[in-house]
């Protein structure tokens, strides 16, 4: 069985059930409506942005559900991308920053997850101005107010 | 155009989660809106100690009081830390660092000073108590009675010879936890108190308690097995035996009752659990996500009357041992039979396994590891390599290789180091 989704610019993408249920919203929508082939609009999301999502659910149609419970064990909570993921991730900052906008409104846990650890392993090992530098970040503290700051947290250098 | 500023806060709060705190103190020092997304996370699980220098100020910790949810106090902190209060914590943990008894201030914070801190923190969940001094009844009724959402209790280390007695009765003052889930219980010196658990079981305490950790050794196989059959929950998803034996009525208790729920199982560092059982346990435990385990040969692997049921299985730590009269290509089997584990990211089989954890049967003098590794695996796995440097880990693997060095060292007599190290391009 196959769904129709319809990007903010307005193309449709066929896509199968299972792969477009990688989405809870979209899961829980087809839920709420039941059996229709009316098309589902998603405004939030072009097609560039939704094209890439459709891949990385195609790819992970198979993946069990993660069970939420296991979450809070900081074991589990590696940085680990596997390789296909990180393959995938490498695109410019625009559209990461899409796709995680995008996997966070269509509800896709894992691709968030992805995303974030992609994002935080940009900012691992860096400097406050490395860190302004990758992200294309102007400093707007005044220079009392960065004084405070590393005056208050300055014991968090060294832990 | 989406730029890192323009996600939302709560998506910057999981960016957080992947990060240390001194990766989170240079985001809170870039711009104003990083500093306010990122300063609950600073806060967030903090640890106070107070060894060799002095420890984060207390004016300070209370002016943030409101972001902190989890922290861990040093046995050296004064008692004007245990006047704060976290209005929003639900983990304490009361730890002891390393040679912190030569502080001036170890222990100073009286017993009866813990009891009022714990009176202002019925929001914990997860009690973790690591201090050599023992808590007095009060502090185990406030939590008891005032710490309704107790969902992990865990206790670690070692304690003051005449509080032995007071500490091994603490279980019993916490029986009206009906939310405990956890239960951990690793104290040098003091018995597990299989007794006033398996009563209060009996009794239809803990009704939720599923993940039992014990590290007593002198527990018996009978007293062992009689908690595990007890609980009150009827299921086990984590079991962990820290040491000692884990005896035959144990291991068919596990069996019998929580083969289908067990998810965590570590009993890696025990004796008496044969190759046969870690491969039955492979076989069965459908739920399987961590498993450590002594050992297991080599032809047991083959040999299986039927392939490896914990599909789910995601961290496998396992010494596999060969014997002298094994067939040349059973170790492509053996590997053939772990790739098939599609989620398994990390694979530790550098464990040393002493001599004594081998049956009577194996010769242990003949085992020796797999001759030859040729492990293509996918690259979400993470093999944890050691080589002369001392232990290192990367990620994704091509091919691991293995060679093997004799120590002459007394204590590894009999035993073969293997050695592993990684090769080939990780990004392949």
């Amino acid at each position: 069985m196959t769904v129709i989704l319809v990007s903010s610019d307005n193309q449709d993408f066929k896509v199968d059930k299972e792969v477009a249920e990688r989405s809870i919203l979209i899961k829980n929508m087809l839920e709420d409506v039941g059996e229709s082939d009316s098309p589902i609009p998603l405004p939030n999301v072009t097609s560039a942005v939704l094209t890439k999502v459709i891949e990385y659910c195609e790819h992970h149609r198979n993946d069990p559900v993660q069970v939420p419970e296991e979450t809070d064990d900081p074991r589990k909570r590696s940085n680990d991308i596997e390789e296909w993921d990180m393959k995938f991730m490498q695109v410019d900052q625009e559209m990461l920053f899409e796709i995680i906008l995008a996997a966070n409104y269509l509800d896709i846990k894992p691709l968030l997850d992805v995303g974030c650890k992609t994002v935080a392993n940009i900012i691992k090992g860096k400097t406050p101005e490395e860190i302004r530098k990758a992200f294309n970040i102007v400093n707007d503290f005044t220079p009392e107010e960065e004084a405070q700051i590393k005056k208050e947290n300055e014991w968090a250098e060294d832990r | 155009m989406a730029m890192i500023l323009d996600v939302p806060e709560e998506i910057h709060l999981l960016i957080a989660e992947h990060l240390n705190t001194r990766a989170i103190y240079s985001c809170i020092r870039t711009c104003r809106s990083f500093y306010r997304s990122f300063v609950p996370r600073l806060w967030s699980d903090l640890t106070v100690k107070q060894y060799k220098r002095e420890p984060i100020n207390a004016d300070l910790v209370r002016a943030n009081t409101h972001l902190v949810e989890a922290i861990s106090y040093s046995s050296t902190l004064t008692h004007d830390y245990y006047t704060i209060v976290y209005p929003r914590l639900h983990t304490l943990r009361l730890d002891t660092f390393y040679e912190e008894e030569k502080e001036p201030t170890y222990l100073q914070v009286t017993p009866l000073q813990k009891v009022e801190f714990a009176r202002h923190h019925p929001t914990v969940r997860k009690l973790i108590y690591h201090h050599k001094n023992t808590l007095p009844r009060e502090f185990w009724e406030v939590v008891e009675t005032e710490w309704k959402e107790l969902e992990s209790l865990e206790m670690f280390g070692n304690v003051e010879a005449d509080s032995v007695d007071s500490f091994w009765r603490l279980l019993e003052q916490v029986r009206g936890s009906e939310r405990l889930r956890r239960l951990a219980w690793n104290v040098d010196d003091v018995a597990f108190p299989a007794r006033i658990i398996m009563d209060a079981f009996a009794e239809g305490c803990w009704p939720d308690l599923q993940q039992l950790t014990i590290g007593d050794a002198t527990c018996s196989d009978q007293d062992l097995a009689g908690v595990l059959g007890a609980v009150t929950s009827r299921r086990l998803t984590a079991f962990e035996y820290a040491k000692g034996k884990l005896g035959p009525l144990t291991y068919n208790c596990l069996r019998e009752r929580y083969f289908g729920y067990l998810k965590d199982l570590n009993i890696g560092r025990c004796t008496g659990v044969t190759s046969a059982m870690a491969q039955e346990i492979l076989m069965e435990c459908t739920q399987l996500v961590d498993f450590d385990a002594p050992y297991i040969f080599v032809r047991d692997i083959v040999k299986a009357s039927k392939p490896w049921g914990c599909t789910k299985i995601q961290t496998l730590v396992v010494y596999i041992a060969k014997q002298p009269d094994d067939e040349a290509g059973w170790d492509g089997l053996v590997f053939e039979q772990i790739s098939k584990l599609r989620w398994l990211q990390s694979l530790d089989l550098q464990r040393d396994p002493h001599c004594s954890c081998f049956d009577e049967e194996s010769r242990p003098e003949e085992i020796t590891n797999l001759e030859t590794l040729d492990l293509r695996l996918g690259v979400r796995f993470k093999a944890v390599a050691n080589d002369n440097s001392g232990g290192n880990e990367r990620d994704g693997i091509a091919d691991i290789r293995y060679r093997r060095a004799c120590l002459d060292d007394g204590a590894l007599e009999g035993s073969v180091v293997c050695m592993w190290w990684v090769q080939g391009d990780c990004k392949r």
